[in-house]
């Protein structure tokens, strides 16, 4: 065996929904900095650019994408399999940013909006991408604390519940495709947060067993892991980036 | 990435087969690794091994139910290299092993999986976890079996048990001292290539149940092992992970 290289993922090319900000963000720039290209999709151009910039010349590629729509994700996937010549990688984080909420509040615009950007966007993405990740593939999804403690989140909750079960569906229908998938459940405060950041989350990080938030640099490389060269025995997991603070049942 | 320059590692079980190659994982990635078997020859092959492709490793053969013997081994790997930063407890398969249905074990026949898989987890995790909270720096991966949360029907009940028991242990230290700097992880394999030994064809139909189309390698083992042992990961304690090509997700 060899040392694990500088670039685990050297020669690879990912597309990162979510990644103008926070874990997104985070993930893009840690395939980065391990040799991948990064296909940066998100709404808010200036967003992906500022993400872009960062990333080095030639590396991060900006794709304005509402994965709401049908449509925009197929046209998504085709820029960044026209630009990158295929997929190995590909990262869903984005998700509706609304996640509040109890039962009998949350608005009905906001489920449907929870459904569509989560599960559904996931799958029509994961769909879309597996022609080219079949070989040797990694998806990586996202799941959220609400799984575990849903109390006031459980309309989000639930479309990260459908999420996790699609991404084990796909481990095990897509495993001889040589496709593996997982969900990564994160616990992440991104720097824009902590920027505004005025005590708000004293009492949460009471609750947080190591003692202090997570950050993007966290998220990033647990999924170098998952998508480097030395996982590919491991699919269909769901991983706790939280500090310890819930454990997978 | 996932550097461990600088870092001592020990690694029970180490002479043979996954703890094998987690030592050398962990030693290409930079440690210091205390090779542990309770097989003394065992020991020193696979150290002078490392040591004959330019790492550091050295053996520290002992019995890890034998809380005597595991202090000086202990002792003996911090005069060599230092106290321990990473301790794998990947021993776990006593020599007794046999496959046999519950009904038919006397309980003397129980002991070993309980002596080796917790008392000798315990053991070793003890004597390395107060330097390590004292460093504020450490890391302990348990290495488990999905025998520890499925049922099977092929006699290693008590194995089983002994693996759930540990992973509940793992659950609670973990919390006990995060925030000392110190990680608490299981590894849980699945079929793995040693675990059988067996005819080609038996391999090749065995691994046709395994979703990715193939049973686990040492070298599976040691890339996730040198993840959790790594500064990256410090924000992942408590946890069992599955590795096992996802014939089995929980």
């Amino acid at each position: 065996m060899t040392k694990l290289p500088a670039g685990p993922l050297a020669g690879k090319a990912a597309i990162v929904t979510g990644a103008g900000q926070g874990a997104g963000r985070g993930i893009a720039e840690a395939f980065a900095a391990a040799g991948a290209r990064v296909a940066l999709v998100g709404r808010t151009r200036a967003k992906l650019d500022d993400v872009a910039a960062g990333l080095g010349s030639g590396v991060g590629l900006p794709i304005v994408c509402d994965i709401a729509e049908p449509d925009q994700i197929e046209a998504a996937v085709g820029a960044a399999v026209a630009a990158f010549g295929g997929i190995q990688i590909l990262v869903n984080a984005a998700h509706h940013t609304i996640r509040d909420g109890t039962l009998l509040e949350v608005a009905d615009d906001d489920l449907d909006a929870l459904w569509r950007t989560g599960p559904l966007a996931t799958l029509r993405l994961m769909r879309a991408c597996h022609p080219y990740l079949a070989g040797d593939g990694v998806i990586i999804n996202f799941g959220s604390g609400a799984q575990f403690r849903p109390q006031g989140y459980g309309a989000y909750a639930a479309a990260k519940d459908g999420i996790q079960a699609l991404t084990r569906a796909a481990a095990v229908e897509w495993g001889k495709d040589g496709i593996r998938a997982h969900v990564i459940v994160p616990h992440v405060v991104s720097p824009s947060m902590m920027a505004t950041y005025n005590g708000q989350y004293d009492e949460l990080l009471t609750r947080i067993p190591v003692g202090r938030l997570g950050a993007p640099e966290d998220i990033g490389a647990a999924a170098v892991f998952l998508a480097g060269p030395g996982a590919t025995f491991l699919t269909g997991q769901v991983l706790m980036v939280d500090g310890g603070m819930q454990y997978h049942r | 990435m996932f550097e461990a320059a600088g870092r001592v590692a020990l690694v029970t079980g180490a002479g043979q087969n996954m703890g094998a190659g987690i030592a050398e994982a962990l030693a290409a990635q930079g440690a210091a690794v205390g090779v542990n078997d309770i097989v003394a020859s065992r020991a020193e092959a696979v150290a002078a091994a490392l040591d004959a492709k330019g790492f550091r490793a050295v053996p520290v053969p002992f019995d890890v139910t034998d809380e005597l013997a595991v202090r000086a081994g202990v002792a003996a790997l911090a005069g060599r290299f230092g106290p321990v930063d990473i301790l794998v407890n990947n021993a776990g398969v006593p020599a007794e092993m046999a496959m046999i249905p519950f009904r038919q074990l006397e309980p003397s026949q129980w002991r070993p999986y309980v002596d080796l898989n917790i008392y000798g987890s315990l053991t070793c995790i003890r004597a390395v976890i107060d330097g390590m909270c004292e460093r504020r720096w450490g890391r302990v991966v348990q290495i488990s079996s999905d025998a520890g949360r499925a049922g099977v029907a092929f006699g290693i009940s008590m194995y089983g048990a002994s693996k759930s028991g540990i992973e509940g242990f793992v659950r609670h230290l973990s919390q006990e001292i995060a925030k000392d700097g110190v990680t608490v992880n299981a590894l849980s394999l699945g079929v793995m290539e040693n675990a059988v030994q067996s005819e080609e064809e038996v391999l090749r139909r065995l691994a046709r149940t395994v979703p990715v189309g193939r049973l686990g390698t040492p070298a599976d083992v040691g890339a996730a092992v040198a993840y959790l042992a790594s500064d990256e990961a410090s924000f992942l304690t408590g946890q069992t992970i599955h590795l096992n090509g996802g014939k089995a997700q929980y």
